[in-house]
This record gives C-alpha cells, structure tokens and sequence, in this order.
C-alpha cells in the first residue's frame, strides 16, 4: 500500500473531511450519553459510581478532544522553497547494531540537496555500549562525520545538545538509528522554512516492517490513527508536536526555547511546549519521507509504550499544559489532550474491574435497569466506532485498540512511576527480532485478571444463578478478557507449543515406538 | 451460486468444498425455517388478535369498511380474509393459511432486496436469518396483516432501489401498485414511505447507476419529477379512505390502550425482532448479554473499503420509524413490536452485511454462532408453552363451555377476550363482558368503580355462578378482577397459559334468583341466547339498540322475541336486554 520508493509524489495520509452534519450528530450523542450520568439517582454504590463517573468523564474528555481535534482538516499544500540553506543531518545511535545504522547513514547521503553534511551522534560510549567503535569505523568507512559523546547526561536529549554545540548550520533534520530518510526528504520538507518563524516540519513514522507480526501491525496501526486525523487536526491549531525523529528542526527556535530538555524522558514533547510558548509555529506535514522500524515484540512494544507514557505523564504533572503562559487555548488543550491520553490505562482497568465487584460481592455501582442505560450508551459507543472509521478513512483496526487496551498495565506501572517519581531507566525499542521469545513476565497482570474473571463468573453463578445481571457482568469481564488478549497471546509462542503438542500426540498412533526419539533424546 | 468449476487446482479443492458445505448448510436452514412456519399451524386455538380479525372478517365487506373507520387498522387485510373464509372457511388452519402466504414469500422476496444491498452469497445469508427469524414465523402464522405487510415493504424497498439504480418507468409502476396495497394495510406504512424520501433527498448528491456520467446529470431531478407523479397518484389512491375517515366518525375510538413506552420496550422491541418471543427469564437473559453486542461491534474495525451509500438505507430504515414512533407513542400510545415488523427486512440485511463485512475468520465464527442461537431460539419459541405471547383461548373456552350450566354466566374480561371467546364458546350460559362492552359500538368503556360496580349488579343478577375468563396482562383486566375478587367468593380458578386464567365466582343461589326487570320473558325463554346484555340507557330506543349491534334495524325482532318484548316502543332506562350473537353461518 505504501512502498517506501523514491517518486516525484510520496506516499501520504488521506486528508479526511468528516461531513458537519456527522460531527454535530456525534457531538450530540456523546452530550446524551453523559447526561446518564449525571442523574444521579442511578446510584448503586456510591464508591464504584464515583470510579466509574470519573472514568465515564474521561472518556467522555477523550472522545469530545478526539473531535475537536479532527473537527477540521486542512491540505499542507507543497511550497516551493526559495532559498537552499545549510542543512545538517543528524542520526542518533545508542548500541544501535551497525547494520541498521548502516542503512541510514546510507540513505542519508543520497538525500537530494544541495548544501548537506550528514553526522552519526554516537552515544554509545557514554551510554556504555560494547559496539560503539562499530560506529565510529562505518563513520570513517562511509565518510561522514561521528560525534561521540565524552560527557555522560541527559541521554538523547544530551546527546543532541552536544552536537548542536559542535555544529552550526540553521537547520538540521534529526532521524533515529532505524528511521532511513527517503531520497527527497528535504526537497519536500524546506520550502516550508520559508516561513521565518517556523520552527519544525514532523513528518510521520512509517514501519516497513509492520507486516511481520501482530505487534508490528497493531503498533503501525496505531500510528496511522496519531498520524493520520490527530496529527492532521493539530495542525490547524499549531501544536503539532516533534516526535523524537523526521523531523527538520530550525536551529535558532530550539535553542530560543532552551535547546532539548534533559531532565525529561519526553524531550521532543517537552521542546515543542517550549518552542510553542515562544511564539514559533510547527507543521506536520502528512507525507511518507521515511521509514523506519516498529517494535518487533512484547518486550519492544511494552519498553515503546512505557516509555511515552511516562515522558507524557511526567510532562503533565510537572510542566501541566493548562498552567503555561504564551500557548494559546487551542494549544493547551492540545498539549493536554495528548499528554493525558496515558491515563487511559488507569480508567480501563478502573473499568474492567467494577464488574468484578459485583461478581464477587454482589455490589453494583449503578441502579438502573439495562434499557434505559443502554439507550444512552448505544448511540454513544456505536457513532464513536462510526466516526473513527469515517475519520482515519477506513484504516483503524481492531487489533490497534486491543493492542492499546491490552497495555493498561503498562500504562498503569507509568502512572504509578511518574506520581512518585521513580527514576526509570531509558529503554531503546528493540530492534532485533527475538523470534519465539518468552515474555510471560510483561502478560502476568492480563492473566491474572482472565483467572479472577473466570473464578468470579463461576463464584457469582453458584451464589445467583443465571441471571441477567450475572450474565451482563460476566458479558462485560469476557469483554475486557477479549481485548487483554494480545499480550497473553504475544507473550509465549503458544502455538508452536501447542503445534508440537500435537505432532507428539498424533505421533502415539503413528507406527513406531510409542514414545517418539525426541522425548527420548531432549538434547536433540 | 454453489457451483465450482471442475478444472480448479486440487489445492483449492478443500476451500471449494468448505463453501459448498455452507452454501447446503445455509439452504438446509432455510428449508427448516420454512418448515417451522408451516408445521402444525393449526394446532394452537386462535390468540385474541386473530379472533379479532375473524370476527371482523365474518361480516359484511361493508361493514368491516364502517368498522375499521373506528378502528386502527385497514380494511384491505381483514376484506381479504372475509373472501378467504368464504373460500376455505374459519377454521385456524385455514385462516392462518392466508397469512402464512405472505409469510413464506418474504423469505425469497428479501433474497432479492438484500442482493440489491450485498453480495449474492450474504444476501443468501440474509435469507437464512429471515428464515429462521422467530418473529417472522410467528407472524407468518398468526392471522393478522404483519405477514402481509412484510411482504408489502420488502416490494416497495425493491421497486425504490431499482428506481435509484435504474430509474426506469417500470420499477414507478411497481413501486405506486405495491404502496397502494401497503397504504391499505396498516398506517405505519407510512413511515416506509418517509423513509425513502428523507433518504432520497439525503443521498441527494449520490449517483447510484452505473451509467455513464453524461446520461447522469440531472437525473435526480427527473427521478424527482417521477415521483412527485407517483405520489400524486398514491394520494389519489389513498383520499377515498381519508375521506370516510373524515365525514365518518374519525379513527381511533376502537384504539387499543397502550402503555407509554420507556427507553427499555425500545430495546426489547430490538430483541423480539432478532430472537423472537421467549418466556421472560429467556428475555432478560438475552438482554443481559448486551455487552457481547457492544464487544462484536468492535470486531467491525478493519481495514476495508469505504460502504456503498446505499447501505445507508439500511440504518436509516431501521432507526427513523422506531425513533418517530417512540417520540409519537409519548403523546398516543402505539408503541407495539409487531407494528415495526417494518424495520425487519432491513435489519435482517443489515445483519448480513456486517457479518459479511467481520474480517475472515470472526465472519465464520460469529456468522455461524448467530445462526444456531437463532435456530435454537426458534425451536423454543415454537414449543415453549410458557411463553407469554401464547395464548390459549381455546382450552380456557372449551373448559368453560363444558362447565357452565344454563344458570350460569360467562364473563370475558377486558371486555375485548368477547372474540376468541365466542369464536370457540358453545356452552349453555350466557356471555357477556366485564366491564359489559358493545364491540359495535366503540371503545371499551372506561373502568370505574362506578361502571364495575353497575355492570357487576347486571351480571350477577339471575345467575348462580360466575365463569370470569381474565388476561392478567391486558389493559383494564386487574381491577376487573380485583373488584370481583372483593365482591364475590371465589370457588375455584385455573390457568391456561402464562396471562389467562378462568375464576369462577359465586354470584347468587339459584334458589334466591330473583325476576330482572324484563326478567321472566328472557329467563324463561326456553333458548338462553349467547351473546350480549345490553343495559338501556335514557334515551335509547329498541331501534337505535338494534341499528347499533346489528348494522339494520330488520334485526329489531329478534331482540323483542328474544327479551320478550311485546310493544317494541316500550323499553325503560336500566332495562337489561339480551342481544344475541350472530353467527358465522348467518353472515357469510
């Protein structure tokens, strides 16, 4: 659908026009649904209500955010750029293997300009990576210039600090170790440097390898829904955000906001609030200029998600949107929106929880009869998988939503880490394929939470029977097990197992011994 | 369809085969759907409703045009049962055999709207839920129009989609002939109407043909020109009936009294659609699974192709009339499932469709589940003898019939039970209803202590027992019985199905009975007539009383033979009157 080749027109996302008529009609429907619960004379217990009345808002924030997000959105036209100034490239590596940071390096010097210099940020020796030699040697053998960090902090942000202080031209473009930039990368991107106050042009990440796995399509898919409608939308509100790589960065504007945050894990967010307090304008620009690499497995994908939902939790409780002078209200809401997404996590298990509660001690947070609830929340939940589908034109999965929800946890242990301050070690996304790997340790909550599921189902049937509200709980405990289900799955080559289970069963009735040489002989 | 071509690789031989096997399984399904509709469909005695339509049916076409000008309802269903009866008479197979047509015809009729909507292989797939939809073939077997009127909006949807597709003069013809038939066979036609037409203007700027672009433009103004026309024409097919309705007495004094509806008869009005009628612990144990449905929607999400506008039509349908009608029903009650068996056809089509559209495997996985728990639910509707929607006149009257004496009297309460009741009552007591009700007349009186206590005194009078057949779950019925049960003693009570049940009361010692005003004539006639008693009221005379009940006053006769009334002109105030029934074999 979107091969990564060099043509005069990149591939890019869908500009999406929601019909008015839709929005309002969801809007609509979204105000209804929170006015159930806003009657409090629904109230069971008050405790499970208030967990839930505070969940329900957050969704509620979520969704209302999501459309005011992609409400409108307006086309990047191409601008033809008027002058060539200086460009640097700059590719960070920390214990990256060779070969990925290879490629580019590679790709990055056949980009199309005419006044580049290409520079690998090797924090491999500060970062103390066995292979940070490999890089200096591919530096020396592809000809560009490596700058190797002596002075240890600040990680990445440090990192690019560093070179900033050892390189001078006005702009340079920033790419990951595994994010090879296309041929006509700047080409695309400078003329929007027209503009002298703009600060950064992001363009979007783009896994190629995103059909390996379930992960990697369940996290491509989730890129395409941030940046395809809610990247697209910030930008009719000027926050676009820089996400750590492809992006074309004006030197002058990072530095007037102070260069890259060390303290934080989230230093691109954290630069562009900053960039955005000074007055400076970003632009995301909706075309495929490179490509990169997804997390290949649970672990990866987990270290991924922990990560920015830490940096983006740490960001809301020390440096809160709302509270910043100089951004204006649509760009706090923005910034708000997008950092406070990872509370997600909190709110799921909040909500998979309650019918836990009733199954187990009877108790039922809400008094009201299914119906009534249900005409509320029907439009609601039905027009919001309407509208997602409508708004990411027709590309969101379910996989990427399970995928999301089935993170809770990790979101959660953020959340937790972030509120007492732990430090938390920065975890580079995995890059090597471990094939068959076992990752229980990172599914243990989800399973933990299928059992007590399954135990309270059969607990709530011995004490009540089957009644209907035995059968909605249980209905709903099935719901959140469905979508917790890509990490158990994920995290142990079940069906490899299961697969040579059977071959070893079916072997019985094969002629030959009974038990098969490969039991007999395991170090085979 | 089921065909494959012999020459295929053998390696897709083992897929070609899955699909075959689908394809026979799905026929097989709806061979069986087919089969539940026809088997013993006359082996259950006719529910209140149908006695309704027979009695009705058993008059004169003129006079069920007069009374349907009372009523809800059309005349065009109950003027074809009349001629039906003349026909293949009254007996339930026979009568159910009128709606049973209409009934198995949809099943096919919708095969071919669904493949106007999706491909050949899910409208067959919808075929198959049609089939073996529990609410289909309940109203496929029950003799009221909804079979008919099912059959009537899956025309008029097809002729609509031909002429947005084709826009040929053909599909006008068709689609102005079927909506004549619709219009006269239940008012919530209308809202099929309404739908095609907000749909209309909705989609105004989408092109459905396939046509070249050139022949295209203005072609949604020509459509339009064509059916304002056609309205024109369904206006002037419907004004004759709007004007008797206008000049006669108005609609709706006959009406039905309904509950307002809540939030909750809408969402199970979803669920009678989907899985038909079940006892209530079945009910509200599907409608507890509700998260399951929240959870399938879900699996909706995937990469796909963006939907035709024309599936547009099929949300549209199913929501606008149940939206309007709940809205409506808040003002003048009318909220009852079967009136919206409208919404069906598309439903069905719509579940297909999203079946159809799952990802691959979770489309096997749901698509063949949902078919089991329908066939399932189907079977326990049709021998579930719980459930509520089944009703057994037959038994309760037979039983009453073979109890009473000619001291005795029979009481039908609320007053509208009269219709299975006489349909199948042959015992020796008199019938009569509680509150005591005219059908000709008009609606059914308002319930007062004042009226049950009146009416009670006109019953009890003469009479040593008190068979009282009651539907516990009807309008009216609990303070009927409440007033009996704290003004008579009970001697006995029985039930026959989930709501109707027969007490039998003490009315007075046959040794202490005392003379009726008119009395001795009546009591002592030696034929004790099976009908109404009609309590008269200031003002009234014998013919008036006559014209009301029977239509013509050349009846005045055999009210004055059969009361014993020997100067017609004298009747007094508070006079009890006995009006014989008339009997099938007279009408027809």
């Amino acid at each position: 659908m979107m091969p990564h080749t060099t043509k005069t027109t990149p591939q890019k996302f869908e500009t999406v026009r929601i019909p008015r008529i839709l929005s309002m009609v969801y809007l609509a429907a979204v105000l209804f649904y929170a006015t159930w619960w806003l009657d409090f004379s629904h109230v069971g217990s008050w405790v499970l209500y208030g967990a839930l009345l505070i969940a329900e808002i957050y969704h509620v924030w979520q969704v209302v955010g999501y459309l005011y997000t992609v409400w409108r959105i307006d086309d990047v036209v191409y601008v033809k750029p008027k002058e060539y100034p200086p460009v640097d490239i700059f590719i960070t590596v920390c214990g990256e293997p060779r070969e990925i940071v290879e490629q580019t390096v590679a790709a990055a010097k056949l980009i199309d300009y005419p006044d580049l210099k290409v520079h690998i940020l090797n924090d491999g020796l500060v970062a103390g990576m066995a292979n940070w030699r490999d890089i200096e040697d591919l530096g020396r053998d592809h000809n560009v210039d490596v700058i190797t960090r002596t002075t240890p902090g600040g990680a990445k942000a440090g990192n690019i600090n560093h070179a900033l202080s050892v390189t001078t031209a006005p702009f340079f473009a920033l790419f990951d170790a595994d994010h090879v930039p296309h041929k006509d990368y700047l080409m695309r991107t400078i003329g929007h440097m027209n503009d002298p106050k703009m600060a950064f042009v992001q363009t979007p990440q783009y896994y190629k390898n995103r059909d390996d796995n379930f992960i990697t399509r369940g996290a491509w898919e989730q890129q395409e829904l941030f940046f395809g409608p809610i990247c697209q939308g910030k930008n009719r509100m000027n926050a676009t955000f820089w996400c750590g790589t492809n992006a074309l960065i004006r030197r002058r504007a990072l530095l007037d906001a102070g260069g890259v945050p060390e303290k934080s894990i989230a230093e691109d967010f954290l630069a562009s609030l900053f960039i955005h307090e000074r007055g400076w304008k970003s632009l995301y620009l909706p075309e495929i200029l490179a490509h990169g690499l997804a997390p290949i497995d649970l672990e990866a994908y987990s270290a991924q998600q922990y990560r920015w939902a830490r940096g983006s939790l740490d960001v809301m409780f020390k440096y809160n949107p709302l509270f910043r002078k100089g951004l204006t209200f649509a760009q706090k809401m923005q910034y708000l929106y997008s950092a406070g997404y990872y509370l997600n996590g909190l709110v799921v298990l909040m909500d998979a929880f309650i019918p836990l509660f009733f199954l187990f001690f009877g108790v039922v947070p809400v008094d009201d009869y299914t119906g009534n609830f249900v005409i509320y929340f029907a439009p609601f939940i039905f027009l919001t998988l309407y509208f997602l589908i409508r708004s990411t034109a027709y590309t969101i999965t379910f996989r990427a939503i399970q995928l999301t929800i089935a993170a809770s946890f990790v979101f959660l242990m953020a959340l937790i880490a972030s509120v007492t301050g732990k430090q938390t070690r920065f975890k580079v996304t995995s890059k090597v394929v471990h094939d068959k790997g076992n990752f229980i340790s990172y599914a243990i909550p989800n399973m933990v939470y299928v059992l007590v599921g399954v135990i309270g189902v059969v607990f709530a049937l011995n004490r009540d029977g089957v009644t209907p509200a035995v059968i909605t709980n249980a209905s709903w405990v099935l719901f959140n097990v469905v979508f917790f289900w890509p990490f158990i799955q994920e995290a142990y080559p079940w069906r490899a197992v299961a697969t040579d289970f059977v071959q070893q069963a079916m072997g019985i009735f094969k002629k030959g011994p009974l038990v098969s040489s490969k039991i007999i002989t395991p170090s085979e | 369809m089921s065909q494959s071509s012999s020459s295929s690789p053998s390696a897709s031989l083992g897929i070609i085969r899955w699909y075959d096997l689908a394809i026979s399984a799905i026929w097989a399904i709806i061979g069986f759907g087919l089969f539940m509709r026809v088997w013993g469909l006359g082996a259950e005695g006719l529910r209140l409703d149908e006695s309704q339509s027979v009695w009705q049916a058993m008059h004169s076409l003129d006079f069920i045009r007069e009374y349907m000008l009372k009523n809800v309802h059309l005349p065009l269903h109950n003027s074809l049962l009349h001629l039906w009866m003349l026909l293949f008479g009254p007996s339930e197979a026979s009568v159910r055999t009128l709606a049973l047509i209409p009934g198995i015809l949809s099943v096919p009729a919708l095969y071919f709207l669904a493949r106007e909507f999706i491909r050949p292989r899910w409208a067959l797939y919808a075929t198959a839920i049609a089939a073996l939809s529990p609410f289909w073939v309940w109203y496929s077997r029950e003799i009221r129009m909804y079979s008919l009127l099912t059959l009537i909006t899956i025309f008029s949807y097809y002729a609509y989609v031909k002429i947005l597709k084709e826009n040929r003069v053909r599909w006008y013809v068709l689609y102005a002939l079927v909506n004549i038939v619709g219009m006269y066979t239940h008012y919530f036609f209308f809202l099929i109407l309404l739908v095609q037409l907000v749909y209309f203007f909705l989609t105004w700027r989408v092109r459905f043909s396939d046509r070249p672009p050139g022949e295209q433009v203005g072609e949604k103004r020509t459509m339009l020109r064509r059916f304002v026309l056609v309205g024109a024409v369904l206006v002037a097919g419907f004004v004759p009936w709007l004007y008797l309705l206008v000049t006669n007495y108005g609609s709706g004094s006959l009406a039905p009294i309904l509950e307002k509806p809540d939030a909750f008869n809408v969402i199970l009005q979803f669920y009678e659609f989907m899985f038909g009628f079940h006892t209530d612990t079945l009910t509200a144990s599907l409608v507890g699974g509700w998260p399951i449905l929240i959870l399938g929607s879900f699996f909706f999400l995937s990469k796909r192709a963006p939907s035709s506008p024309l599936i547009l039509l099929l949300p549209v349908g199913i929501l606008l009339p149940v939206a309007i009608g709940f809205i409506a029903s808040q003002y003048l009650p009318l909220f009852l499932s079967r009136y919206f068996i409208i919404v069906t056809p598309l439903l069905f089509i719509f579940v297909a469709w999203f079946i159809g559209e799952l990802p691959t495997r979770s489309r096997i996985a749901v698509g063949g589940v949902f078919l089991a728990v329908l066939s399932v639910l189907l079977i326990n509707q049709s021998i579930d003898p719980r459930v509520p929607t089944r009703e057994n006149y037959r038994e309760a009257t037979q039983y009453i019939s073979s109890q009473v004496g000619p001291r005795d009297i029979v009481v039908a309460s609320p007053p509208y039970l009269v219709y299975p009741t006489q349909y199948y009552y042959h015992g020796d007591a008199m019938l009569t209803t509680y509150p005591i009700w005219d059908k000709r007349k008009g609606g059914i009186p308002a319930i007062t202590d004042e009226i049950l206590e009146q009416d009670l005194r006109a019953i009890k009078v003469g009479h040593s027992r008190i068979f009282f057949l009651v539907s516990t779950d009807l309008y009216g019925s609990k303070e009927s019985k409440t007033y009996l049960d704290t003004h008579l003693t009970k001697i006995a009570k029985h039930q026959f199905s989930k709501n109707l049940w027969v007490h039998v009361y003490q009315a007075e010692y046959a040794s202490k009975a005392s003379p009726t005003p008119t009395g001795e004539s009546w009591a002592e006639s030696e034929e004790i007539p099976k009908g109404m008693i009609h309590v008269v009221a200031p003002g009234e005379t014998l013919s008036k009383i006559t014209f009301r009940y029977y239509g013509d006053y050349l009846q005045l006769s055999r009210i004055q033979k059969i009361n014993g009334i020997r100067d017609p002109k004298i009747i007094h105030p508070g006079d009890i009157l006995s009006i014989p029934e008339i009997t099938p074999q007279k009408v027809l």
